[in-house]
């Protein structure tokens, strides 16, 4: 079946069969950005947007994509890079495995917060946004101040 | 997996008549149907029938079948209706990636025995409508056994119950070792309780007990998780045993009674 949508702000055909999962087909269409591990969508590598919402795309049928605006860590790239330099700073990148999973999960809580009126930065609501997101390295103490200072950045 | 046909109807009727008609298997969010990786000669994806809604239908909140756990954790027409009592229960479900898949629908018709959603709607008396003339309350339907094929259409709930959830997990996202959600009905009492691994269930004996007291209290809050978990059966699983779970039964019952009358 072919399906038509949206990526990264480009109108796409893609080829996929009925029983594809959406980040298989990605991948095998070019978007090498959207990571693939646990394959039962726990551990948040390969999230992308759909129509704006964070989506695990391996636990969703590819033919789900129809219609949809999909959005990887490439389409945010400008955001990405200036959160990557936090991330850096905090030395939270370690490996980076799981960096554009989380980069992109990262952006849509800071939309998502931005759009219910949070002022102040809230770790505690940070971590459950973030909760399906799994990094081996960090111990996520870096990812939280790193995210701190650029929630601040955006306040300044 | 595959998928030999692959159907997207456009309407109700056109879903009933593969899901219910010729066998085709109902995709609703589909996660676990990808975890589960079977085969299918035949599937019907529901996403286009217009069944992702939450809205209030007279005394009823109706709850569409494609509506997802994450709409129904940030719903402000459920936050009004039951305070934080969705939010908090289905908050644990894997992470946020996840919840914008997994639909009611989805997790009504699996029976899930790990469902926080089940437990919470089952406590809250829900009733299952199926298209196109039939509705069911869910606690009769726990109690069949799986019949012939079904399309659901929504799920609907009283509108005048308040309700807490309380649960037990290893991780914080992981499915629960025990879930328990305490109600105050129209009609009384109900506790459920879910992940026993089994499929959630009712405990009348300590929906009785708790009916037949004008204010719980400390002592009638603990009475009634103790019966709670004499009248249920428990199992094995790789996160619990049985008895630790009856162990942990009457504390979790008796914390949800407290706040609930707090």
């Amino acid at each position: 079946m072919t399906l038509s949508c949206t990526i990264n702000n480009k109108a796409v055909r893609l080829e996929c069969s009925p029983g594809d999962v959406l980040a298989d087909v990605l991948r095998a269409a070019g978007y090498k950005e959207v990571k693939k591990a646990c394959g039962t969508g726990n551990c948040g590598l390969c999230t992308i947007l759909m129509d704006g919402l964070p989506v695990a795309s391996c636990s969703i049928f590819a033919a789900r994509a129809q219609g949809k605006t999909i959005t990887t860590i490439q389409g945010l790239k400008k955001e990405a890079t200036e959160l990557a330099a936090f991330i850096a700073a905090e030395g939270a990148e370690q490996c980076g495995y799981c960096s554009p999973g989380f980069a992109l999960m990262a952006l849509a809580m800071v939309k998502e917060f931005r759009a219910r009126g949070m002022q102040n930065f809230d770790e505690a609501e940070a971590r459950h946004y973030l909760a399906g997101n799994l990094c081996r390295c960090s111990g996520y103490q870096g990812q939280m101040r790193a995210l701190k200072n650029y929630w601040e950045s955006r306040n300044e | 997996m595959e998928i030999s046909c692959y159907h997207r109807p456009r309407s109700l009727e056109e879903a009933y008549d593969l899901v219910v008609g010729q066998g085709a298997y109902p995709l609703a969010g589909g996660a676990w149907t990808l975890i589960s990786r079977k085969n299918l000669s035949s599937a019907a994806d529901l996403s286009d029938l217009g069944l992702r809604y939450i809205k209030i239908e007279g005394e009823y909140i109706a709850l569409g079948a494609m509506a997802t756990a994450r709409d129904l954790e940030t719903s402000s027409l459920l936050a009004e209706a039951f305070g934080p009592l969705f939010s908090q229960a289905l908050r644990g479900i894997a992470g946020i990636q996840i919840r914008t898949i997994v639909t009611a629908g989805g997790s009504v018709a699996g029976r899930y025995g790990f469902s926080e959603l089940l437990v919470v709607l089952l406590a809250l008396d829900a009733s299952i409508v199926f298209y196109k003339d039939r509705t069911q309350c869910l606690a009769s339907y726990l109690n069949a056994a799986p019949g012939a094929p079904f399309l659901i259409e929504k799920i609907i709930i009283p509108r005048n119950a308040k309700a807490t959830y309380q649960c037990m997990r290893q991780t914080a996202n992981d499915f629960p070792i025990l879930s328990i959600c305490a109600a105050r009905t129209s009609a009384g009492w109900r506790i459920s309780v879910g992940a026993r691994p089994q499929a959630a269930a009712l405990c009348p004996q300590a929906g009785s007990f708790l009916n037949s007291l004008e204010n719980p209290g400390e002592d009638g809050s603990k009475r009634a998780g103790l019966i709670a978990a004499q009248e249920l059966s428990f199992g094995d699983d790789l996160r619990a045993s049985a008895e630790y779970r009856r162990s942990i039964c009457p504390v979790l019952v008796a914390r949800a009674i407290r706040e609930l009358c707090l």
